[in-house]
């Protein structure tokens, strides 16, 4: 429960929604009370549950694929392509109370840094480009874009569009929001757009952005944060109190309310909202959207089973199984972004030997983990790209958890007799706890000896940045671009590379698929880079978690997507 | 009386002043960098910088400590490093909240303890006893993160009656107000409750073998006389000094119970904020939370000499 808790569901300390998915309980009490919650869902009549899209889908698939699908970046699809209601025509009105996983900590996208605040962004700010659910990018308020070459990208916009304060949505914004993003002193999204290195107004419809090298993942980060768009007139009127009250600030389908700190975040409809579902009503259809932080997962789950909350994209694992069985709640999952990994400090004893870290990695039985500590809601994983991704290499299986091959990788090593490691947990997390303690047998089995120190997840965090481990956990969120899930970890001197690694093949590679836009080119670079990290296994990654949709029955017309994040623009309550 | 007041209340300045710097230190001592924690997933070194220096948290921490305790003098407590809301408002919106909780869980624990007590004191070995006796036991055992999640479980999941959660003010529909009220209310009274009950019994019992209450009985008064006019007072001496520190339980109880509640009070900003390290937050409510505790227990101090006329200060 709250963030120090929420911290500790992840091995390691990143805010990620990882540690969400990651059973969460303040203490083993809450875990006996999951265990009764499933017990009451599958007991309580199993119904016609849709199935969820299998998590073992081919390579690329998510979600039920319900987009016109064709819309090729460059065109403007029919708006509102993304809606596909259930039986029935929609019907208006309606209040729709949201759990989000943590607290916010700002409105603002500037200073973002939690994954879970993105949740009412997407539902309050349009970005420049969106994704469908197949995470192709698709336009949002721009309406189409061209590159005419690696290095520039020209933005034709969307005409008469309003910000929720009545003002309008032109070229004019667009840059202010990107020198916003990129100039100002307390600015998170530098890392997404640090790229740019011009805007210009060409037209009041038309930005033109120039970029100091070529950067593939461009667009795919306009999707999120660093592409919101912001009333630049209501970022002025807010000032100091705009991350905490952005009247009018927003294009989206909803319009910021109120927020009460660790209560509630009301959004109320945008009656010019500018996007239309397929027969050409008007988009969204609730009236309301009330946002409730709700970390503890299993209280969560509670609150959805007595109907207080409507609408959620966080489960602990063990209670999948239960719910799905359950007609009380809509349970959909997809393969997510994120990747679960274990990382070493490449600088120390034992793992800068690069054998025994293979040793650790081989040792591992992947499929006993996701099976026992994960209820089977992981899919086994090798390497950082997930199988939703276009990048996703099925065929990486490098490792088999075979005790003697992990025995050869120790002799190689100049271990032999095998060798005993620190790893770090972040404690007060039954599941982590769990599965480092399968992960220690595991490792026994091969003559190797983990010794779990519990620790508090921040001060994890700040040893992991400074080099003070040997091992630990590492889960991201995942990113749209597979760029987001590897190249700040795993180039030399990257942003989130806490384990020291650098390989000049690997920063190479990295670097190149960067600086192409062709997808297979890139595809073909990052399945090289994969099987260069995946052997000189810096991290030992070991699993891919889904991503959720939980809603009550009455809620219509959501989309699943991988991302996780729940679009209430089509949502609407029979 | 009043000089003994001044005193009291002149101690409770160095008494702060610890408590202040001990936060302080202590906050500051544990591991995690609060800016750090607040860029979660990819932290840029030069914003993080930025911002530390935007916030004074690159100084020494003796300037960090008298800038603050400075401001704090003059009735500003900063602004949250996370939200950037001024502490003081953070603060007053959720006091309603858990002044709300904290009473509650205060008059439901008394409204029971003391009738129950008693009845376990005066009839003793009979059923109120065993109630009296073995139900303080069960009450101080189970931590109330587990009580409140099986009173969820009892009466939100499997009954129905309750929300499992959530808050909604007073003024904005008292009935929904309250409904919400009862299951952390009860969650955050048992421990105090049960202490309760133990001491109004046991006090009750101390005063009753009194030689004044054999006194009053070879006087020939009632015994309903005997109990209520003369043994009460007396038994609540100790029990008045119990619930005094109880109100640093119930504090410290809403940390909990507000939290599995999704009560939205200072606890549940408290443990959030500790989680986030964000420190002016955490310093505020600690240090106001220590001024509050201090003030309840000069009030029983003085309550003493209410109930027994021995009592004096001067």
């Amino acid at each position: 429960m709250t963030k120090q808790v929420e911290s500790n569901q992840m091995n390691h300390g990143r805010v990620s929604r990882r540690l969400v998915l990651r059973g969460v309980a303040a203490a083993g009490a809450t875990s006996a009370l999951g265990a009764l919650l499933a017990a009451c869902g599958s007991s309580s009549s199993a119904t016609n549950t849709p199935k969820p899209a299998a998590t073992t889908g081919a390579a690329g698939t998510t979600a039920p694929a319900a987009t016109t699908g064709s819309s090729a970046p460059t065109t403007a699809p029919a708006a509102g392509a993304t809606t596909a209601p259930a039986a029935g025509a929609p019907k208006k009105g309606g209040k729709l109370r949201a759990a989000q996983s943590n607290e916010n900590a700002t409105l603002d996208p500037l200073t973002s840094g939690f994954v879970s605040e993105r949740q009412a962004y997407y539902n309050m700010y349009d970005s420049l480009v969106a994704i469908d659910t197949n995470l192709k990018i698709i336009p949002s308020l721009a309406e189409s874009w061209e590159t005419p070459d690696p290095k520039t990208y020209i933005f034709h916009l969307r005409k008469g569009v309003k910000f929720h304060d009545g003002t309008d949505f032109n070229a004019d914004a667009v840059k202010f929001n990107l020198d916003r993003y990129l100039n100002e002193k307390t600015s998170a999204r530098v890392g997404e757009i640090s790229f740019i290195d011009t805007t210009s107004v060409v037209d009041p419809y038309t930005v033109k952005v120039a970029l100091k090298k070529p950067f593939a993942p461009f667009l795919a980060n306009l999707v999120d944060r660093a592409g919101m768009m912001l009333s630049p007139a209501a970022v002025k009127a807010g000032g100091a109190d705009f991350s905490r009250k952005p009247v009018g600030a927003g294009t989206g389908a909803f319009k910021f309310v109120e927020w009460v700190n660790n209560d509630h975040l009301t959004l109320e409809r945008n009656p010019n909202y500018w996007k239309k579902d397929a027969s050409g009503n008007p988009l969204p259809y609730l009236d309301q959207v009330i946002y409730h932080p709700i970390t503890d997962s299993t209280v969560m789950l509670a609150n959805l089973k007595t109907g207080d909350i409507d609408a959620s994209y966080y489960i602990p694992p063990k209670d999948v199984a239960g719910t799905k069985a359950s007609s009380e709640i809509v349970l959909r999952q997809a393969p997510g972004l994120s990747f679960d990994a274990f990382e070493f400090n490449t600088l120390k004893e034992p793992f800068n030997k690069k054998e025994l870290r293979q040793a650790v990695a081989e040792a591992i039985d992947r499929a006993q983990i996701t099976k026992t500590v994960y209820f089977g809601t992981e899919q086994v994983g090798y390497g950082p790209i997930p199988p939703s991704s276009w990048a996703f290499d099925p065929t990486l299986t490098p490792y088999t958890g075979s005790v003697d091959k992990a025995k050869a990788y120790l002799k190689a090593g100049g271990k032999p007799d095998g060798f005993t490691f620190e790893y770090l947990l972040a404690g007060g997390n039954p599941v982590g706890l769990q599965l480092l303690q399968l992960v220690k047998d595991q490792l026994a089995k091969a003559g190797i000896t983990l010794n779990i120190t519990q620790s508090d997840a921040p001060k994890i965090q700040a040893d992991a940045r400074a080099g003070n481990f040997q091992a630990t956990g590492y889960g991201w969120s995942g990113r749209i671009d597979p760029d987001g899930n590897i190249y700040n970890q795993l180039h030399t001197g990257g942003g989130l590379a806490d384990t020291k690694y650098s390989n000049p093949q690997v920063d190479d590679l990295l670097d190149k698929t960067r600086a192409t836009s062709d997808q297979a080119q890139r595809k073909d670079f990052f399945q090289q880079v994969q099987k260069l990290i995946v052997d000189d296994a810096p991290m030992a990654w070991w699993g891919f978690a889904s991503s959720y949709l939980l809603t009550r029955p009455n809620v219509q017309g959501m989309q699943l997507y991988a991302d996780y994040i729940m679009r209430f623009d089509v949502a609407w309550l029979k | 009386m009043t000089a003994y007041i001044t005193r009291r209340l002149l101690l409770m300045i160095p008494v702060a002043f610890l408590v202040s710097v001990m936060i302080f230190m202590l906050l500051r001592l544990t591991p995690g960098d609060p800016i750090t924690i607040l860029f979660g997933e990819e932290p840029d070194p030069t914003v993080i910088a930025n911002l530390r220096h935007q916030y004074g948290l690159d100084r020494p921490i003796p300037i960090q400590y008298a800038n603050w305790i400075g401001r704090f003098l003059h009735g500003d407590m900063g602004r949250s490093l996370r939200t950037r809301q001024p502490v003081t408002e953070a603060i007053l919106t959720r006091l309603p909240a858990t002044l709300e909780l904290g009473l509650a869980a205060l008059c439901f624990s008394l409204l029971i303890s003391i009738p129950i007590g008693i009845l376990s004191a005066t009839k003793r070995n009979s059923v109120w006893d065993l109630v009296g006796t073995s139900f303080p036991l069960l009450g101080v055992s189970i931590p109330n993160f587990f009580s409140g999640i099986m009173l969820i479980l009892l009466f939100s999941l499997t009954f129905r009656i309750f929300s499992p959660g959530g808050y909604v003010p007073f003024k904005v529909d008292a009935g929904q107000n309250l409904k919400h009220l009862v299951l952390p209310m009860i969650a955050l009274a048992t421990p105090s409750l049960a202490i309760n009950m133990r001491f109004m019994r046991s006090g009750l019992i101390d005063a009753l073998g009194q030689e004044y209450i054999r006194v009053a009985r070879a006087k020939g008064l009632g015994e309903r006389a005997v109990v209520v006019r003369h043994a009460l007072k007396n038994a609540f001496i100790p029990f008045v000094t119990v619930v005094g520190l109880q109100v640093g339980a119930l504090l410290e109880g809403a940390f909990i119970t507000e939290t599995i509640f999704l009560w939205p009070g200072v606890g549940r900003l408290a443990v959030d904020s500790i989680g986030g390290r964000d420190y002016p937050v955490v310093q505020g409510i600690v240090l106001l939370s220590a001024l509050s505790f201090m003030s309840v227990n000069l009030i029983v101090d003085l309550l003493y000499a209410f109930l027994d006329p021995r009592i004096k200060y001067g």
